[in-house]
């Protein structure tokens, strides 16, 4: 299930970016109330899981994002949270492609 | 602790000074002529404000820190922003006793706590080990278990799950803690811990800190509330956590007294 369709906006500056990312939203068994995620694929290649924090023990960083993993890159120290999904996404992307994670923010899918 | 004034006073002292004589004597039995000796190393000793590097990474080492009251951790940086936090210094804890040897500070120690601190001159402590040998031994002693601790702390961040590394922990601080008299009979005890703070110590996002203190408590293990913990059952605690507190050589006579027992020489 895809759940962010991308900027498909042929520019020159995004075309070959655009063309490798994609998402995917899954659910993850976490321990908690936290079951919301996001797989983060660049070029086929996953790279980064994103979770929603859900569960009520978060206070008020409940509602943000968080990388709960990473994979193949070095990410070195990142921030602990985001405001949204898209937010999580472009860190990664900017972190990885030095651009940012091009989605479609009208269909809504990536919070 | 804003009403402190910087200097202590000497029922701080006393309980500081009490801390060192009670820890170092779980090592080597300790005559009046030693215990004297430990109690004058906390006497010029300040009040210092949490958050304060008592020395940092690269600083050139002279003198050895006794922590009084309050709690102190050994750690180093990153260029990247990363900390690891590599131990908790307690109460009646000396901050590396030959850390005046090193030519410079290869991490650094700072205060988790409000804490109160004397500063040892190196040549006041070189000075206390010629003249109290066993004290020298008691320190020995002291160096060793901060080694095996790092060793329990190694396999935590190496091997144990997310939820066993902060169970190990908590059943290692409520052991340590107890020697010094720092945990009530209801296994309470207070951690002046941040969440960023655990997750530095045992490798861990916040996240999965938060997690899995929720998980403790679900568990009914834990009791987390306004920075005072309370390990509601300690022996199933210390099962998840694949504890054995053997290594912090806590209970049963003086270490010393036990080796020289083993190998039947006189105490």
């Amino acid at each position: 299930m895809i759940a962010g369709e991308f900027d498909q906006r042929k520019t020159a500056r995004t075309e070959t970016f655009l063309a490798q990312t994609s998402a995917y939203k899954t659910r993850i068994k976490t321990d908690s109330a936290d079951s919301n995620a996001l797989l983060l694929l660049v070029a086929g290649e996953l790279i980064a899981i994103l979770v929603e924090l859900d569960d009520e023990s978060h206070g008020e960083a409940r509602g943000q994002w968080f990388i709960e993993a990473t994979f193949g890159m070095n990410f070195g120290s990142r921030p602990d949270l985001f405001a949204s999904a898209a937010d999580a996404a472009n860190w990664v992307s900017q972190h990885v492609c030095h651009r940012p994670f091009a989605l479609n923010h009208q269909n809504g899918e990536l919070r | 602790m804003p009403d402190k004034s910087p200097l202590c006073d000497e029922s701080d002292l006393r309980s500081g000074a009490n801390a060192v004589i009670t820890k170092l004597g779980r090592f080597v039995p300790l005559n009046d002529g030693e215990r004297d000796a430990l109690a004058k190393l906390g006497r010029n000793a300040r009040w210092l404000r949490r958050g304060a590097d008592l020395i940092t990474e690269g600083d050139k080492p002279v003198s050895v820190f006794l922590l009084l009251e309050g709690w102190a951790y050994r750690y180093k940086s990153m260029a990247d922003g990363g900390r690891q936090i590599m131990a908790y210094l307690l109460p009646g804890d000396l901050c590396d006793v030959q850390i005046f040897l090193f030519e410079e500070m290869d991490h650094s120690i700072g205060l988790l706590s409000d804490a109160l601190v004397a500063k040892i001159p190196a040549a006041e402590m070189l000075d206390l080990m010629d003249q109290y040998p066993r004290i020298e031994r008691a320190l020995m002693w002291a160096t060793l278990v901060d080694e095996a601790t790092l060793r329990e702390w190694l396999l935590n961040v190496g091997q144990r799950n997310a939820l066993q590394r902060l169970a190990h922990l908590f059943c290692e601080l409520c052991v340590r803690l107890r020697v010094v008299k720092l945990v009530d009979e209801s296994n309470t005890y207070a951690l002046p811990l941040t969440q960023v703070e655990l997750a530095d110590t045992t490798g861990m996002t916040t996240v999965h800190v938060n997690r899995s203190i929720q998980r403790l408590r679900q568990e009914g293990l834990i009791v987390l509330k306004n920075n005072e913990l309370t390990i509601v059952d300690f022996d199933r605690l210390a099962e998840v956590a694949d504890f054995n507190a053997t290594y912090l050589h806590t209970d049963g006579p003086p270490v010393e007294q036990k080796l020289r027992s083993r190998l039947r020489l006189p105490i």
